[in-house]
């Protein structure tokens, strides 16, 4: 089967300094890969370079091939222009913003703005018809039909990341993308939104990367996952391989940083120093300045390879058959 | 409710324009005793000083008679006799306002539309050429005195290449044999004026709106409409415009006493025969009857020109009607 979406050797850089420093992923069909990381290391990027929408401030390379259901030829996003990327955005590939405070326009009312895009990717225009599909879309994400006439400062936050939900669903996408669409919002609708995700991927055979620095949230709702370390990705694979079996040190501390609810220690020691300044990445691994198991080796610059079954990481030392003492090492290692 | 939110806003507008009909009172008169302008006339008798001052109620108790006068004959509309021209105010400015809101009108609605569209252009090509000559074109005509603007076009297109009028509403002493070229020798006398006071608000009018739209420009909502395959210019003109004028209809409002202020000078340059230009002389002649109407209905029209604004900005923001 060939896959849905594959990027490879993706590239962003500002005024020649690396932001997204060679990303390469593939996700199927209906497949939900989620995207984690700390601040800063380039999720959100990533995510804009997919749909080609960066400041102009930011210049991206690489390609990027989309196979959507029933295109007879693959789409070379890479190549694309912008007026061919206008045909694919939202049509194939849909967004669901960080911060769905102001993800609507303030100035018009929400039935207006779906319209908008429905009619700017289909043949239906009658209002009827668009009417009617708003109003699905409203009852497929739980919301009254009545929402629709409002303005957006007329709904609650919660409410208003549904509407960006059934807005980014409203041109039968392959693919959406959500960049921490649960941030703004408390933890019972958090889990109401991340559910709602994952029945509409499920009914609708959607494609779905979910961006969070919450592993809790990705482990719950997706396939795979795919960690990101100063604009690379260090380590991907299938959610459970990766929890139960980490192979690279950046995730494993991630992992044991996680609170623990009803564990001994109230809060896990998080992982000590500060991810680099893009602009200029320390020499070899990336993380090596952070890295409690740090060699010599580790001044080259491990590729990301395969070390398990479908799971690949980039550390030299992979596979990990079982996990010193991080401050043990840290203290061998500086002797050495 | 939106009606009793007008409401509202009305009875604050009509409490100010109280508020200055009492201050315009009083105004007048720490200025000084009118009737020292009559002294100036040779050999006055002290009699006839008397006569006079009796003819303005001037010997009358200040609160109990002058300004019980003062207001009941406001509310009739009764604004007192010109010194200059012995014809009531009321007259001199209902004769003058028609020709000050020609020009005022024609100068802000170009303004206006001519500065915004050039904000909107600059704020897409932020720091490109074209934005950096808009801005300092802009800049230019901001910090350039209107007289200056003025002089320069009576120079250029009444003199140099004459094929302006240089002053006045029309041409003298002509009949016309139709209205249609009469509009047209009055659209000709208007023409420089109107650019004068054109020039002289567009400076700000294109500043706001650049900053506006470059503000709006980086709202999330923006990436989200072009995300949603929405080719830019349409992004522009259907999202960030509607967005960027709420700070502009603010602007216009407070902007009107600054009209007012250009429209004195200009009107004087082209001895055009609207408010500013009554005002000039009236300041001239020291005639306070006509000062103190002009005043007031220059301050009523920035009363207005507010009230105006809030409901021009309800009806432009959704998100005023919820508080
Ligand atoms: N327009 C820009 N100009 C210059 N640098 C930028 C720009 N946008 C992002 N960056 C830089 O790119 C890096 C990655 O930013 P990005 O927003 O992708 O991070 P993120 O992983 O989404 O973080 P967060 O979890 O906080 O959302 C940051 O270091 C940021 O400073
Ligand atoms: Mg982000």
């Amino acid at each position: 089967m060939t896959s849905l979406l594959e990027v490879s050797d993706l590239r962003v850089t500002h005024r020649g300094s690396p932001i997204v420093d060679g990303v390469d992923f593939k996700l199927d069909r209906g497949e939900a890969l989620g995207l984690a990381g700390e601040s800063g290391c380039g999720k959100t990027t990533t995510a804009l370079a997919l749909m080609k929408l960066l400041p102009p401030a930011l210049t991206q390379s690489g390609s990027m091939t989309l196979r959507p259901e029933g295109a007879e030829e693959p789409i070379n996003l890479g190549r694309r222009t912008e007026a061919g990327m206008q045909l694919v955005r939202w049509r194939h590939i849909s967004l669901v913003f960080q911060g769905a405070m102001n993800s609507l326009d303030p100035v018009q009312r929400i039935d207006a703005q779906m319209a908008e895009a429905i009619r700017l990717h289909s043949d239906q225009k009658g209002g009827k018809e668009v009417g009617r599909k708003i109003s699905d879309l409203f009852k497929t994400v739980g919301l009254p039909v009545s929402a629709a006439r409002r303005y957006p400062h007329e709904l609650s936050g919660g409410q208003r990341q549904r509407v960006m939900i059934a807005l980014a669903l409203c041109c039968d996408p392959s693919l959406v993308i959500a960049d921490e669409p649960t941030t703004a919002l408390d933890v019972v609708m958090q889990a109401q939104v991340l559910q709602l995700l994952e029945r509409l991927r499920e009914s609708l055979g959607l494609a779905l990367i979910l961006i969070s620095h919450d592993l809790g949230v990705l482990g719950e709702t997706c396939d795979r996952i795919a960690i990101m370390y100063a604009g690379r990705i260090v380590e991907t694979g299938p959610v459970r391989s990766v929890f139960d079996d980490p192979q690279h040190p950046y995730t494993k501390l991630l992992l044991d940083s996680l609170p623990v609810i009803g564990g001994e220690r109230g809060l896990a020691p998080p992982i000590p120093g500060a991810p680099p300044d893009p602009g200029s990445p320390p020499e070899g691994c990336r993380f090596r300045p952070r890295c409690p198991y740090a060699k010599d080796e580790c001044l080259a610059d491990p590729p990301l390879r395969e070390v398990a079954k479908g799971q690949s990481a980039a550390c030299h030392f992979a596979p990990w058959k079982k996990w010193p003492d991080p401050r043990a090492a840290a203290a061998a290692g500086k002797k050495a | 409710m939106s009606g009793r939110w007008l409401a509202g806003k009305a009875a604050a507008a009509v409490v100010t324009l109280v508020f200055v009909i009492v201050f315009n009172f009083f105004l007048f008169r720490v200025m000084g005793d009118p009737t020292t302008q009559f002294t100036r006339i040779p050999n006055i008798t002290p009699t006839e000083l008397a006569d006079l001052r009796s003819d303005y109620g001037l010997d009358k108790p200040l609160l109990t008679g002058q300004f019980v006068d003062y207001i009941g004959d406001t509310a009739s509309f009764d604004l007192g006799t010109s010194q200059r021209s012995r014809r009531a105010v009321w007259t001199e400015i209902k004769d003058a306002l028609p020709w000050t809101l020609l020009l005022v009108g024609v100068g802000t609605l170009l303004a206006t539309l001519i500065g915004s569209w050039l904000g909107v252009i600059a704020a897409t090509r932020r720091g490109r050429n074209s934005d950096n000559g808009l801005l300092g074109f802009s800049l230019f005509t901001y910090a350039a005195p209107e007289y200056w603007i003025g002089i320069i076009l009576i120079l250029v297109f009444a003199f140099w290449i004459p094929i302006l009028p240089a002053g006045l509403q029309m041409t003298p002493g002509v009949e016309f044999s139709s209205w249609v070229s009469e509009v047209t020798d009055v659209a000709e006398h208007l023409i420089l004026p109107a650019t004068a006071m054109t020039l002289m608000l567009l400076g700000q009018y294109f500043l706001i709106m650049r900053s506006s739209m470059v503000d709006v420009l980086t709202e999330d909502f923006i990436t989200v409409k072009r995300a949603t395959g929405l080719p830019w210019d349409r992004v522009v003109s259907r999202h960030a415009v509607p967005n960027a004028l709420l700070p502009l209809v603010t602007l216009s409002a407070i902007q009107f006493g600054a009209v007012v202020g250009g429209a004195i000078t200009i009107e004087t340059i082209f001895s055009w025969p609207g408010l500013g230009e009554l005002t000039f002389q009236a300041i001239n002649d020291k005639d306070f009857p006509v000062l103190q109407g002009v005043f007031l209905v220059f301050s009523a029209g920035v009363i207005f020109a507010n009230l105006l604004a809030d409901c021009l900005y309800f009806y432009l923001d959704p998100r005023v009607k919820a508080d």
